[in-house]
């Protein structure tokens, strides 16, 4: 029974090696996309930025730099079979990815809704120029990653809430927290392409 | 030159500070290490209900919390740093030094990158 149980979580131990280097593979697939659209913004900006307010983009960072501590912590949680802290830090990213990916929607795109249709507000526009594409661009396919790992970590919670994980196997919870602390790390590279290198000058053009 | 203080500098060192409270306070109210104190009584009856791997994983655990905490603070750090480079400094090269150094923190205490090379579970 011993040796059963042996093979079984050698096989597991197999199979989960496998995962991270399919993983990191396409970690590594998605450095292209993300590394092409930097290479875009200093290509097509240069040392100019588009004049955007400072505040809101700080504190979207500081919520998604807060979501992954959570993640840290829930992932932390199953390894040590902590099941409340688990689920109540998973519950706690999800909630700070939405208000990051919210932020950007409704204020760094500012979405606003008028006569009940979702209309483009205030600053900058997809259509305005090289700075409306490539913010629209890498702003965009970044919330993508944040929804998509918001949903992830959604599908983690419920299936932890039915006891799906343990502290010897929670590839899943490893996946999911791998996969957002990924979304934080392109961050940490798009946020000051964005708002902070170069000059500011006024887009529209 | 005040508004450039203000807004690059004192703002971010604010906005730092109050993730770190916020970050403390919100491990307060969730159960967990935030309640340790309260729970002592009761997690001592609880030991021998969870079996012997039970103190092995509690050590573990506040370890893990203890690196959570670090990793939150050297974040909210660089990430403070980043802006004084950029805008104060203006230097774009020390500032993707900063950005390599954040990235690198990231990939090392929350992907496990080392664990790509290694058979076991992340912890």
């Amino acid at each position: 029974m011993a040796a059963g149980t042996d093979t079984l979580h050698s096989a597991y131990q197999q199979q989960t090696r496998t995962n991270r280097l399919g993983f990191w593979l396409f970690f590594l697939s998605e450095v292209f996309i993300f590394g092409g659209l930097l290479v875009a913004r200093f290509f097509l900006w240069g040392g100019t930025r588009p004049d955007l307010p400072q505040i809101p983009p700080l504190i979207l960072t500081s919520a998604l730099l807060m979501s992954s501590y959570f993640m840290f912590r829930a992932e932390m949680a199953i390894a040590t079979d902590d099941r409340k802290t688990f689920t109540r830090s998973l519950l706690m990213t999800a909630l700070l990815g939405s208000v990051f990916f919210l932020g950007v929607v409704f204020v760094e795109w500012g979405f606003t809704v008028e006569n009940g249709q979702l209309v483009l507000g205030n600053h900058i526009k997809p259509t305005d120029g090289v700075y409306g594409a490539v913010f629209y661009g890498m702003t965009g396919l970044h919330a993508l990653h944040v929804i998509s790992g918001v949903i992830g970590i959604l599908l983690v919670w419920n299936l932890g809430r039915k006891g799906h994980f343990s502290a010897e196997r929670h590839w899943g919870v490893e996946a999911t927290a791998i996969y957002w602390h990924y979304v934080d790390l392109v961050w940490v590279f798009f946020y000051p392409a964005l708002y902070l290198i170069g000059t500011a000058v006024a887009h529209g053009h | 030159m005040e508004n450039l203080f203000l807004v690059f500098i004192a703002l971010p060192l604010v906005v730092g500070g109050a993730v770190l409270i916020g970050a403390w306070l919100l491990t307060r109210i969730m159960p967990g290490d935030g309640k340790a104190v309260a729970a002592e009584a009761s997690a001592k009856v609880a030991v021998a209900a969870r079996g012997p791997r039970y103190d092995e994983l509690a050590t573990e655990r506040k370890k893990g919390n203890r690196v959570g905490y670090m990793m939150l603070v050297v974040l909210v750090i660089l990430t403070v740093a980043e802006i004084v480079v950029a805008l104060a400094l203006n230097s774009v090269a020390l500032l993707f030094i900063v950005n390599i150094l954040e990235a690198a923190a990231i990939m090392v205490v929350f992907m496990h990158v080392k664990s790509v090379w290694s058979s076991k579970e992340a912890h």
